[in-house]
């Protein structure tokens, strides 16, 4: 062997090997987000119907809140100061009808609020057990080259990123597109001059919004991944803490714990640093737009240019302070998102992964005879045969007798090293057959190979029969015989 | 608890102290943006003053920017602060875990360990970046709103005072029911973690006996106690906006009606100063609003924080001594007796006397359940003794240091882990400086030389987690391997060759004997020829020691080991 000049430095453990194997390019999926929308939308859309109502109602509630404002000085009190009538049993009924209206308000609220726990925890619940299920088909490959601690990530930390987004986000999001709707078709009745401004300048404000949360996405990403690193390496090492005792290796594991633990710190610190910097950047955008609009508007309304009156300036303001407030909260909702995403293409890349292919459809079935004919039976019957479907349509049956035949059958776990060469074997039943060899030799490859762990590429495996029921091998093996005959 | 988190902020104690401080810059000029907003509209633009909106728009742009810059920078410190606070609690946990005794570690359970270290520790991180930036702007925010709502008019700003008692209470109630069933959740997250990795530990056994479905429906329930805790919680949380709204609706009502008669009354209250009460309710109820997201988070991760101190608080059963330098492999076992649990509970070792001297090859042999792992594994500490004592060159091993003692005792366990990396790096586990030379060599002791050079790439061969991709025969001889690379006083094979064929497992002995001649070798088997030619064989029954000698001697006097000897010899003698 050929020993390098220089000894790699010590570092094992979740480093690149396993992310690379386990994780999402840094890159989110673009169509994770179809994915994630039609995970969460399809089969809840009659209770999203409802929330959509719900917000538009509570909406409506805290908008005519802020226009009655306007009434209450217009309709009431400046009459009153005006001509000095009593307008007071008006007002108490205006005020009492809009309490009525808030308590609507309240109410939606509530239930939409109530509606969502339901919606996102209902997913979360649903896209564990699909995940998990998932997991059981997949090859034993799968586990052998991702760390559990990783794998057990998914279904903690990045589960637990959906939550927010669908339980806040997405009501935010439909919130906000409701009140963005309204106050824009406000806006345009008022100046649509000043309305392409607004337009002119939210262009810009999502422009500088996009690049901040491209650049915390991307960071994001890989701190979802340093979490799954992190989580990898503890599991590994104190699952095995007993040999790290044993070879005082403590000191070396804090090293290696350190490397990651300071990757995922610098990861979390710069996809933070760029989230928590938006909000302020948004809302400062939005003061200056506020300082625009005036400039400009003043200036066109002492030119006489478009007919804009200083009374619609002062409206106009208001208005689009309305109208970049849920601007802003979208942009600052998109964080969450994108660590959702994040979560969410690790959580698809998993469910993604090649299910062991199980092409056998000889399936073992509890067995009666009557008249000495095999009947198929729900009941257990504590008698097993072989369900074999022809390609006429006809079925046969054959009774569970413990025959096992492998035809020169070649094996290697990767194609470079073959482990099985051209092996053909007969265990009759009730043969007691025995594997000897050196320690390497291949023993244990013929019985994993012969339950269809592992898939054997160029031959013929030929199982009839098989052992009988109490062998548990034999019930497994049925399911991934892939080459039957009879 | 908190003084005990605090304590993780460390070398980012400037940054949590510089982003409370720009925040509270930032929540200023929140105060004075508004300000200069209502001049602009009222003296600039209703007059048609352009000079004026020039000069007010241009000191707010300014403003802005000295609010960007505050806003920039407190985001900065706090996201530094907040990952660094994360970095140390899971880096102080890792070092505390690293300290545990296997009794500290079954406690907990590995699956716990985990969500504490990650799921638990993120939710502090999150909590923690929120505190810094919000707990100083929103009270501060509400004090200013407050204090100008009662210049403008104290009769109706008493109208805030009546609601907010009110407020207080829903979220003192939301937040005390909802605690202990965060805390539950948590626990679920355990045994969720638990089962997954069950799942993928034991992947092979789950399929051989196809019982994937069997463990789906066992996730699905765990997974049901999650979605019943977290609905619950969650649901307790959803009152909250309502109940903010409640209060805030509550006081543009009766300001309303109340204001209206101020205001209708000639009071010396103007429609103007009614305006302005209008939006300071709004100040204020939103910074209620953060105040109630912060006990929202407070309340989450209250759970999560006293799991971390569970975690850091935990001291370990076993402390080592101060003894550094162990003289030589000889061992005393001194009535030693040992148990799993506490008092009371039924012995695994009672009143084991046996001396071993510096450099015999020991067999131990004995049934399964004899407790022969248990001996052996006190002489590392792995466990401590009950009653009695274990010494080591004369000196009780309660008084080493744990590291020179371990140093000193190199074990090959029955249930030998190998790491993910190459085989390399698991090697120098055994010896960090180790040459390539001296690996090869101790590979060659363990017959492992031959096989690893057949792979493709050798000693760089990369191992999965656990070794899977070994055979079990190659992956003992790797831990003997490992073991040997330490150069021990002490070396312990616990049922470590038990893969090996008997051809190998001979030819290791052999190199044990002519080139480690002054190490202590104590070897577990079950097969007597693993043992026979050692110069003492020691044969444990339920927890004692039956009987010790030669081979020659025991076949002579010990009714049980010439029936061990003489049921393993009709299988066939060694080839």
């Amino acid at each position: 062997m050929s020993a390098p000049a220089k000894q790699p430095p010590m570092m094992r453990g979740p480093g690149g090997r396993n992310m690379a194997a386990m994780g999402p390019r840094p890159k989110i999926d673009k169509r994770a987000v179809g994915r994630l929308l039609k995970l969460v939308f399809v089969p809840n859309w009659l209770p999203f119907l409802a929330v959509i109502a719900c917000i538009a109602v509570s909406a409506i509630a805290n908008v005519q809140g802020s226009l009655f404002l306007q009434t209450l000085i217009d309709d009431y009190i400046q009459p009153m100061l005006d001509t000095g009538a009593d307008l007071f049993p008006e007002l108490a009924n205006a005020i009492f009808r809009l309490a009525l209206l808030y308590l609507l308000g309240i109410a939606s609220t509530l239930c939409y609020n109530l509606i969502m726990v339901a919606v996102s925890q209902r997913t979360m619940k649903r896209v564990r057990d699909d995940l998990f299920s998932h997991l059981q088909t997949l090859p034993v490959r799968y586990f052998d080259t991702n760390l559990s601690g990783d794998i057990m990530s998914l279904f903690t930390n990045d589960v637990e990123t959906l939550r927010q987004t669908v339980s806040q986000t997405i009501p935010q999001v439909i919130n906000s597109l409701i009140t963005i709707v309204s106050v824009t078709i406000a806006m345009f009745t008022t100046s649509w001059q000043l309305t392409v401004f607004v337009f002119l300048f939210t262009v810009l404000t999502v422009f500088i919004s996009k690049q901040l949360a491209s650049r915390s996405g991307k960071f994001f990403v890989k701190q979802q991944q340093s979490i799954g690193a992190v989580n990898g390496y503890i599991e590994e090492m104190i699952q095995g803490q007993k040999v790290v005792k044993v070879f005082c290796h403590e000191d070396a594991a804090k090293a290696d714990f350190d490397r990651i633990n300071d990757e995922l710190c610098h990861n979390a610190t710069e996809a933070h640093k760029f989230a928590n910097i938006m909000g302020p950047v948004m809302n400062n955008m939005g003061h200056l737009q506020y300082v625009l609009i005036a400039a400009v508007g003043g200036t066109l309304a002492s030119a006489g240019i478009g007919g804009i009156t200083l009374g619609a300036i002062a409206s106009f303001l208001i208005l689009s302070k309305n109208f970049s407030m849920p601007i802003n909260q979208i942009s600052q909702q998109i964080n969450t998102v994108i660590m959702s995403l994040a979560g969410a293409s690790r959580i698809f890349a998993a469910m993604d992964e090649q299910p062991e292919a199980d092409d056998g459809y000889v399936t073992l079935v509890n067995y009666a005879e009557e008249n000495g004919e095999i009947c198929e039976s729900d009941v257990r019957t504590g008698k097993w045969a072989w369900r074999h479907p022809h390609e006429d349509g006809t079925v046969t049956y054959t009774p569970v007798r413990g025959d096992v035949r492998l035809t020169e059958v070649d094996f290697g776990y990767v194609p470079e090293k073959q482990v099985l060469h051209e092996v053909s074997l007969y265990a009759k039943p009730g043969q007691k057959v025995a594997f000897v060899g050196a320690t390497g030799a291949g023993k244990t490859t013929i019985r994993t190979s012969s339950i269809g762990f592992t898939t054997l590429p160029t031959a013929r495996s030929a199982m009839t029969g098989s052992t009988s029921p109490r062998c548990a091998n034999a019930i497994c093996a049925v399911r991934w015989v892939w080459c039957c005959r009879t | 608890m908190i003084k005990r988190l605090a304590g993780c902020i460390r070398q980012y104690r400037k940054n949590a102290i510089a982003a409370p401080l720009f925040v509270t810059g930032e929540a200023v000029l929140e105060v004075i943006i508004p300000f200069l907003m209502a001049y602009l509209i009222d003296n600039g633009i209703e007059k048609g003053d352009m000079g004026y909106v020039w000069i007010c728009g241009g000191l707010l742009a300014v403003c802005a920017l000295i609010s960007l810059f505050c806003g920039v920078m407190s985001g900065n410190h706090a996201a530094i602060a907040s990952a660094g606070f994360a970095r140390n609690l899971r880096h102080d946990m890792y070092y505390a875990v690293q300290e545990y005794s296997f009794a500290n570690i079954d406690k907990f359970s590995t699956a716990s360990l985990i969500t504490r270290m990650t799921t638990d520790v993120n939710r502090l991180q999150m909590a923690f970046q929120m505190i810094i930036r919000i707990t100083v702007r929103s009270p501060s925010l509400l004090i200013f709103s407050l204090i100008a709502a009662f210049t403008v008019n104290a009769k109706l700003a008493l109208i805030f005072l009546l609601v907010l008692p009110f407020l207080a209470a829903g979220l003192f109630l939301i937040t005390k029911y909802a605690h202990p069933v965060f805390l539950r959740m948590f626990k679920q997250y355990d045994r969720l973690n638990t089962v997954v990795q069950e799942n993928l530990r034991g992947v092979r056994v789950v399929k051989t006996f196809v019982r994937g479905d069997y463990e789906t429906e066992k996730f699905k329930e765990t997974s049901g106690g999650i979605y019943r805790d977290a609905s619950t919680a969650e649901r307790l949380m959803a009152f909250n906006s309502p109940l903010m709204q409640i209060s805030m609706y509550t006081c543009i009502l009766l300001i309303s009606w109340f204001g209206a008669h101020l205001v209708a009354e000639r009071t010396g209250m103007t429609t103007g100063q009614l305006m302005s009460l209008f939006t300071y309710i709004q100040q204020i109820l939103m910074s209620l609003m953060m105040i109630s997201m912060i006990l929202v988070m407070v309340t989450m991760s209250r759970a999560a924080a006293q799991r971390v101190v569970e975690v850091l608080d935990e001291e370990s059963t076993i402390r080592g001594g101060s003894v550094t330098d162990v003289p030589d492999g000889e061992i005393r076992f001194e009535n030693v007796s040992f148990r799993y649990g506490g008092k009371g509970s039924a012995p695994a070792l009672s009143n084991v006397t046996l001396t071993i001297p510096s450099g015999a090859t020991v067999g131990i042999i004995g049934g399964t359940g004899s407790s022969k792992s248990t001996l052996v594994q006190l002489i590392p500490r792995l466990y401590d003794v009950s009653e009695g004592s274990v010494k080591v060159g004369g000196t009780d091993v309660r008084e080493y240091d744990l590291t020179a003692l371990r140093d000193a005792v190199s074990m090959v366990l029955q249930k030998n882990v190998l790491f993910s990396g190459t085989i390399k790096e698991n090697l120098r586990w055994g010896d960090p400086e180790a040459t390539d030379e001296q690996m090869i060599h101790a590979c060659r002791l363990a017959q492992a030389d031959e096989f690893i050079q057949k792979f493709p790439d050798g000693y760089d061969t990369v191992l999965e987690q656990g070794g899977t991709n070994v055979s079990g025969g190659q992956k003992q001889r790797l831990c003997i391997a490992r073991a040997l690379l330490k150069k021990p006083k002490i070396l312990i094979l616990d049922d470590s060759t038990s893969a090996v064929d008997t051809g190998t497992d001979a030819l290791i002995r052999k190199a044990f004997r002519e080139e480690i001649p002054d190490t202590t070798k104590l070897i577990i088997a079950q097969r007597i020829t693993s043992v026979q030619e050692a110069d003492m064989i020691v044969v444990l029954e339920g927890g004692a020691i039956t009987a010790v000698g030669t081979h020659e001697e025991l076949l002579r006097d010990s009714e049980l080991y010439r029936s061990v000897y003489r049921s393993q010899q009709k299988g066939g003698d060694e080839a």
